[in-house]
């Protein structure tokens, strides 16, 4: 399949005879030049026309055509504005018209209840005639959800200029109750009791006592003498616990030094459609970075359906550089202080020390703290009538 | 900061690292096959049912049919259409 840029743009068509195909490639080996043949014959823009010319000019007989392509109809008619004119004009209408919405089908409903759907988005903003570009989906489907009382879920999707709408309808059932089944309340920690709150089920510890992690502290099993029975078990377990932290930097860091960023893939999106331009190997042994960049274009201030999408890689060399005591010391408590945080998010510091020490060639710093939480998780268990 | 630019040893390899005399890749592209060869010095010969091409560590031919060739950057060249046979010379 011929490349796109190259029948917009122009291209050549090389020929050169079945017996010289090994030498002409040979050539572009040495000579770094990207060619495909298609039998004895190859293409190549402009620009890489003259390249190739330098290259073979002497060694290898071709023959070249005349420019083809758009590039080339355009250079042939270059004097008929007539033309030109028309068919600018025949893209921006094909453009214009591939930003409205023609149709709109509906999935996951009755047959009668797609009327009512219609109507409900129209006054949401969202009906056959609407513009794609500066219609927002999310807010039209959050819009649409807060006004309907049928349905529970709505997902709108394009494809070209049809919307496919799904729904789901709303279920006549009770909210089902949060409790059904049954749990015991277990730690997740080892840990000192400070405080426990019972909402459901019988405590087995109170403050004070040590608990492991996966001991039981509200059990979901009624005693007999208290009825008998199962319960979903819940409450509020507050505890005490002890934890070190240990943060180890050495004494190097690796930093990239990046390269020349050069083009790798080069694609196209029109109307949705993705069309590969342009792609060339790497050496897969080098290291390197990928930037992918995604380029828009709009016209009168309308986004147009056609999206270029490019992959760069940059080749990176890693290199080592030594800190000094005063950065490995800085570094050790960025790490420390980032894992401290985390930890206590949802709890009460109740005591802190940090103490640090060269080791070797790595810096080490130690930190123990004492803080309070929720200790209890549910745990969800089944009873088997015999 | 101070830095400190290192004399530049070789790189530990893993154990199981690539060699850089030869790579190949074969992929299937609808009834055709593509087979990229890494690395390639030259190429020796190339006609519509055989391909012959040089590299370090030696030469390899790969004969099939309908046969076409694309060579790319970095010394790589791909042989794409019916390939049948992939001998080491």
């Amino acid at each position: 399949m011929m490349r796109i840029d190259y029948l917009l743009i122009g291209y050549r068509e090389f020929t050169v005879d079945i017996e010289d195909i090994a030498k002409a490639a040979e050539i572009f080996l040495k000579c770094g030049i990207s060619i495909k043949f298609i039998g004895n014959s190859f293409y190549a823009d402009e620009k890489k026309s003259k390249i190739i010319e330098n290259a073979l000019l002497g060694k290898v007989k071709f023959q070249k055509s005349e420019l083809l392509g758009f590039g080339g109809f355009i250079l042939k008619n270059r004097k008929r504005f007539g033309v030109f004119f028309a068919i600018i004009f025949t893209v921006f209408i094909i453009g214009l018209s591939s930003d409205k919405v023609w149709d709109i089908r509906i999935e996951g409903c009755e047959s009668g209840e797609e009327n009512k759907i219609i109507s409900d988005l129209e006054e949401c903003g969202f009906k056959v005639g609407s513009s794609w570009s500066k219609i927002n989906m999310s807010h039209v489907e959050v819009d649409f959800l807060s006004k309907s009382e049928e349905v529970s879920w709505i997902n709108i999707n394009r494809r070209g200029t049809v919307a496919y709408i799904t729904v789901i309808a709303k279920s006549s059932y009770s909210e089902p109750d949060e409790n059904v089944g049954y749990a015991n309340v277990i730690s997740e920690y080892d840990a000192i009791i400070e405080e426990i709150t019972v909402m459901r089920g019988i405590a087995m510890v109170k403050a004070g006592d040590t608990v492991k992690k996966g001991d039981l502290l509200i059990s979901g099993v009624i005693p007999e003498e208290l009825g008998g029975g199962f319960c979903y078990a819940e409450g509020i377990i507050r505890g005490r616990i002890s934890d070190s932290i240990e943060v180890s930097v050495p004494d190097f860091k690796e930093e990239k030094i990046s390269g020349k960023k050069k083009l790798s893939l080069m694609s196209v999106k029109i109307l949705g459609f993705s069309v590969n331009i342009f792609k060339s190997y790497r050496n897969s042994e080098e290291k390197c970075d990928i930037i992918e960049e995604k380029k828009t274009f709009s016209l009168f201030g309308r986004d147009i359906p056609f999206v270029v999408n490019k992959k760069y890689n940059v080749r990176y060399v890693p290199e080592r550089i030594e800190l000094t005591k005063e950065e490995m010391t800085e570094m050790a408590l960025n790490q420390t202080a980032e894992t401290v945080t985390d930890k206590l998010k949802d709890s009460n510091l109740i005591r802190i020390s940090t103490s640090g020490k060269f080791v070797g060639s790595s810096y080490v710093m130690t930190t123990d703290m004492v803080y309070s939480c929720n200790i209890g998780k549910n745990i969800s268990f089944n009873v088997h009538k015999s | 900061m101070h830095r400190t630019k290192e004399k530049k040893e070789t790189p530990d390899k893993h154990p199981q690292t690539l060699q850089s005399g030869f790579h190949i890749e074969a992929d299937k592209i609808l009834s055709k096959t593509s087979v990229s060869v890494n690395n390639v010095l030259s190429i020796v010969d190339f006609k519509e049912d055989t391909a012959i091409l040089k590299m370090r560590k030696g030469k390899i031919k790969i004969s099939g049919e309908e046969l076409s060739i694309s060579v790319y950057e970095n010394k790589i060249v791909e042989i794409l259409g019916k390939v049948r046979n992939i001998e080491f010379l």
